[in-house]
């Protein structure tokens, strides 16, 4: 496999006269404030900051921001004809990556958009249907035709329950706006999951079981701590620009909860930090063990617990009597979880799981660290508590979803974090926030109902192997590989599309319809799959239809970063062939449908549209659309002055700002001489210092927006008892040679590889899955870096059925294997090895991401039963070595270097 | 005391090919067997790379170069931009001259935003870096590709010709940090 990387020596400069745009980054959640800079080919600027469109001299200054790399230049297709294309961190941005910080990722933007000459010249440009086994273009007409007919008959003959969508949650608002219009208001389906659970809901319950909005800290707020616990992220990895701005400070102190030693580790540990090398899963006994500790000194700050967290009589009040209807209200207020503080510490201080012997002897870190981490966390020092803040991602409640989550809550709330500048607990983020729903999900068509209490989301995948789902509409994900215990759910899949015998023949309406309906009608799905990309095997195999949509650059959207921060990412070029933004798509579908409200005439009618479903939100831009509206311009054209910068949601219309300058500054805000009033963004959730004068014109002033969401607006301490999952974690412990399976994200490829894999500079870097193993693991197999490897599990654990409880434990795993509901898969992937101290021994680590080689293979379908979650983080399998591969020996491509250098 | 794998300098064969005595910057696509003949992987020798030849400069001599203690050395100007350094690295590396095939050369400056790396080389992973600014490194025996960090470019590398005893530098492979054009 030959280095595909070919360094360039110069790169053109944007002429004076280059069509400048500012946009976002389309990757990671922080979304730094990038300029695309569009000319055509043959044209150059000059080096003399009179002859360019940046207006400064080359060669730039050092850390200046101006430089432009040869990766960020491309190119890209304008009215039909090619240009040139440069997308350069923003130089002049004073929020997020203030002048030009950026990752690997976004720093390769240019080289995103389709260049029918280039790397991505594989964009799909047409509507696609499998005609005798092979994709074939369609005209829109008759796909669209073929998926309302088959989708009339799915839900007239099937159900509602019957037809469903697995789309993306985060890929802008006025498609996730479309999207949640068809399925839950449209056709009422509670057959519909993101694309990275398998189902709706929460990710981080126990964070907002405990009043705290998941993403309500800014990322100035992070910067004003002492001291962060980061758990089950290394935001170096993966929101980088939040780290290397924000949180790479000198005396901040962190402490993190890893498997794996990685860049943010060594640094956090050569600037008076702390590494907790955790054994997967175990992070609840870890947080009880730290609460304990600050218990027992009395280090838990008492006049935040008197002030803002709630007491019995708080935890009950406005609940009523009866039964709770909202996962939520049941996990508060029935006895198991929700506690006062009294409560609490009655249970945590009786409880052998949280003494520290117990905590060293299962988390596998060394009592004394877990100690040292209470001490830095909460011990007063002269008198004074350091400033403790919580971060938390995937390695957290991705493993032990709401134990580990409403645990870290919890630890956080009793070291007062959650209402003060740096003294924050939010999540870190995955993708940007870009969901805009616009009706609830029909939660009481879900079929799943929990033990004692009404109906839950669904989850979508056990749904698919009951052989219930018929229609499936994929949009912008592989699902399969997404998804826990691939392979078995690929297997799934095959055998009701593609293993089908009714298959179209014809490229002809009436007869595909007429084939789909038998399909359907003997227990077949149809799969249309929607994307930038033929993605497998979902787009290239199982889909009869493959539809292909425009994105990023190419149409105007909008959506909120990490801090909530909503900007305009502009378009600036054309889309490959038809491909046409989701929202279009959905549109096309929903009136052929008959369906109401549709008439979309752009992205912005859709923007504007969607306003009103945010209003009581926490992506609240409705008035923005407002003052849009009073200014007599569009909301995306409103959104588009506001640059770079944008402004925090949710948005607040005052007829005065009294906000100070820097507030304004950082948050962002529009203030039109000619019009009446201002708006302004938010900075903060849960704030309660903040004056926000009285609610004026469109502004809701939601109760979280100063306290915390609950019925109280106090803090909900939560107790977590252990044994709610210790049968399963016993029975998915590596046994005999097995080694845990985990896995995560990594700097270069993080939510890019689809991107980064026809970008050669990229792909040299990280050409193939690849698996960390301890020195010592490998050695006893003989494996070294640069062996290509495979790991197997012949006992991936899969729920079937289960969706309705009844009794006691008939949805503990306990309770499901007793009644016969887990049957026992395989999975396998093969990964290039790297043999590297930086991983726990007994633990693998490879991308989660890899769509060829997928590590949830090996990783069990049985969800969290308390929010239906997968445990992600807890595969397991046996490795062993099947050769050397080419990178072992080639110098251009991959490197086994640690990562963990400081 | 005579380098054995002068002989087969790729870069001065090159130069003697394609262009005499340059004066500036001029840019060629060679592939990467012909810059570093016998010293790529196999199947890489058809890798195209564009090289800029920039005047020839003496930068060091084998004979007083020790492993893992990097020389600084200026080019192709004295721009305060144009600081590389010169390493043998003990180890074989992409590109590398000597009869080890360990001595390499590389721009000091961090093509993420343009830190500098000076003082910044770790002997025991072969890894410029991390930068100070963002922690970004760079593996020296893979032709500066980034272990880890933020880089949208591998460390620009310096194409190096031993002469006798004499080590020079003659162009680069990759651009320059700031610059839009080398030379």
């Amino acid at each position: 496999m030959p280095a595909e990387s070919k360094p360039q020596s110069s790169v053109p400069l944007p002429p004076k006269n280059a069509t400048v745009v500012t946009t976002a980054c389309d990757y990671c959640i922080v979304a730094c404030g990038y300029k695309a800079f569009v000319w055509p080919e043959g044209e150059e600027g000059g080096t003399s900051a009179d002859e360019n469109a940046l207006g400064i001299d080359f060669p730039t200054e050092e850390l200046s921001g101006h430089w432009i790399s040869p990766n960020e230049h491309g190119s890209c297709m304008v009215d039909g004809v090619r240009h040139n294309l440069v997308v350069l961190p923003d130089p002049d941005a004073t929020v997020v990556n203030p002048g030009g910080n950026h990752s690997i990722r976004g720093g390769c933007l240019a080289k995103k958009p389709f260049d029918p000459e280039g790397k991505t010249k594989d964009r799909l440009q047409h509507p696609l249907m499998r005609i005798g086994g092979k994709l074939t273009p369609v005209s829109w007409e008759d796909a669209i035709e073929v998926m309302a007919q088959v989708s009339r008959h799915v839900l007239d003959k099937h159900g509602t329950e019957s037809w469903g969508m697995k789309t993306f949650s985060y890929q802008y608002f006025e498609n996730t706006y479309a999207i949640s219009k068809l399925a839950f208001e449209s056709i009422q389906t509670p057959c519909y999951a993101p694309h990275d659970k398998p189902g709706p809901g929460n990710d981080t319950a126990g964070i907002d079981d405990a009043g705290i909005v998941p993403f309500s800290a800014s990322y100035d707020d992070w910067s004003q701590a002492d001291v962060i616990l980061f758990s089950g992220t290394d935001p170096y990895e993966t929101k980088t620009v939040a780290w290397t701005e924000w949180m790479m400070r000198p005396g901040q102190k962190h402490i993190y909860v890893l498997p794996r030693r990685t860049t943010g580790v060594a640094w956090a540990e050569a600037n008076g930090g702390l590494f907790l090398q955790i054994i997967p899963g175990t992070d609840t006994i870890l947080h009880l063990a730290l609460a304990r500790i600050i218990l027992e000194n009395g280090w838990e700050d008492s006049d935040f617990i008197t002030r803002h967290v709630a007491n019995r009589w708080e935890i009950d009040s406005g609940f009523g009597r009866g039964t709770r209807n909202t996962p939520w209200q049941w996990r508060t207020t029935w006895g198991k979880f929700g506690a006062s503080f009294v409560e609490y510490k009655a249970w945590l201080l009786s409880n052998p799981d949280s003494e520290l012997a117990n905590a060293e002897k299962v988390t596998g870190i060394p009592a004394a660290k877990i100690q040292q981490a209470a001490e830095m966390i909460a011990k007063p020092v002269d008198g004074k508590r350091p400033k403790a803040s919580f971060a938390l991602e995937k390695g957290n409640y991705w493993s032990n979803n709401y134990l580990n989550t409403a645990s870290y809550s919890t630890l956080a709330l009793l070291s007062g974090a959650g209402n003060r500048p740096g003294q924050v607990v939010s999540r870190m983020g995955g993708h940007q926030r870009g969901w805009m729903g616009a009706a609830s999900y029909p939660r009481i068509f879900s079929p799943e109902k929990q033990v004692g209490r009404r109906k839950k989301e669904m989850d979508l995948d056990r749904w698919v192997e009951a052989g219930k789902l018929r229609f499936a509409w994929v949009i912008g994900t592989t699902w399969t590989q997404a998804m826990a215990a691939s392979q078995e759910l690929m297997t799934t899949f095959r055998t009701s599309t593609s293993g089908s015998e009714h298959q179209i023949g014809e490229a002809d309406v009436a007869h595909a319809v007429e084939v789909l309906k038998k399909r359907v009608d003997s227990g077949g799905m149809v799969v249309i799959h929607q994307d930038i990309y033929p993605r497998g095997p979902m787009g290239t195999e199982f889909a009869d239809l493959v539809l292909p949509a425009a994105t990023w650059g190419e149409e105007d959207f909008s959506r909120c970063n990490g801090e909530r921060r909503l900007r305009l990412y502009s378009k600036f070029c054309d889309p490959p062939g038809e491909a046409k933004p989701d929202w279009w798509i959905i549109q096309q579908f929903a009136q052929r449908m008959g369906f109401k409200d549709y008439d979309w005439k752009d992205s912005n009618d859709v923007f504007e549209q969607a306003a009103r479903s945010s209003r009581t939100g926490i992506l609240n831009y409705h008035p923005l659309v407002h003052y849009a509206d009073q200014m007599g311009i569009k909301g995306h054209e409103l959104l588009r002055r506001l640059g770079t910068t944008g402004i925090q949601t949710p948005i607040r219309w005052r007829s005065e700002l009294t906000e100070p300058q820097d507030y304004r500054d950082y948050a962002g805000y529009y203030d039109d001489e000619n019009t009446r009033g201002a708006i302004i963004g938010t900075k903060r959730l849960h704030a309660p210092e903040m004056n926000y004068g009285k609610p004026e014109g469109p502004t809701l002033h939601m109760k979280w927006m100063h306290a915390f969401n609950s019925q109280s607006g106090k803090g909900l301490l939560h107790k977590t008892p252990w044994e709610e999952f210790s049968d399963f974690y016993t029975r998915i412990t590596p046994k005999g040679d097995e080694l845990w399976v985990t896995m995560g994200r990594i700097n270069e490829i993080w939510q890019t590889n689809f991107d980064g894999s026809r970008t050669p500079y990229i792909k040299d870097r990280w050409p193939h899955q690849f698996v960390e193993i301890h020195p010592d693991d490998a050695a006893s197999r003989g494996i070294e870096s640069g062996d290509l490897c495979r790991i197997e599990n012949n006992d991936v654990l899969v729920q079937t059925g289960g969706f309705v409880g009844v009794d006691g434990d008939s949805q503990t795993f306990t309770g499901l294997d007793k009644a016969g509901k887990i049957r026992i898969g395989k999975g396998a992937y093969e990964a290039v090895a790297i043999v590297t101290s930086a991983i726990r021994k007994g633990v693998l680590w490879s991308n989660a991401l890899d769509a060829t080689q997928p590590p949830n293979s090996v990783v069990h379908r049985v969800p969290d039963p308390i929010t239906n979650r997968y445990r992600f983080k807890l595969g397991k399998g046996r490795i062993t070595k099947i050769g050397e591969s080419d990178f072992k020996s080639d110098l251009t491509q991959m490197t086994f270097r640690p990562r963990d250098i400081v | 005391m005579t380098d054995p794998s002068a002989e087969s300098c790729g870069s001065d064969c090159v130069s003697r090919r394609l262009f005499l005595a340059s004066t500036g910057a001029v840019t060629a696509t060679l592939l990467l067997g012909e810059i570093f003949p016998g010293r790529v992987h196999g199947q890489n020798a058809d890798a195209p790379v564009e090289v800029s030849k920039l005047p020839r400069k003496k930068i060091g001599q084998v004979s007083t170069l020790e492993q893992d203690r990097p020389v600084p050395f200026d080019y192709p100007t004295d721009h305060y931009l144009n600081n590389c350094l010169l390493v043998k690295l003990g180890e074989k590396a992409g590109g590398g001259l000597g009869e080890a095939q360990d001595i390499v050369a590389f721009s000091g400056r961090c093509t993420h935003m343009g830190g500098s790396l000076d003082g910044l080389y770790n002997a025991e992973h072969k890894v410029a870096g991390p930068c100070a600014e963002h922690l970004t490194t760079f593996d020296l025996t893979r032709h500066g590709m980034v272990v880890a960090g933020h880089a949208t470019q591998a460390l620009t590398q310096v194409l190096l010709e031993v002469d006798g005893d004499d080590i020079y530098a003659t162009g680069l492979v990759g651009l320059l940090y700031g610059y839009s054009r080398n030379g």
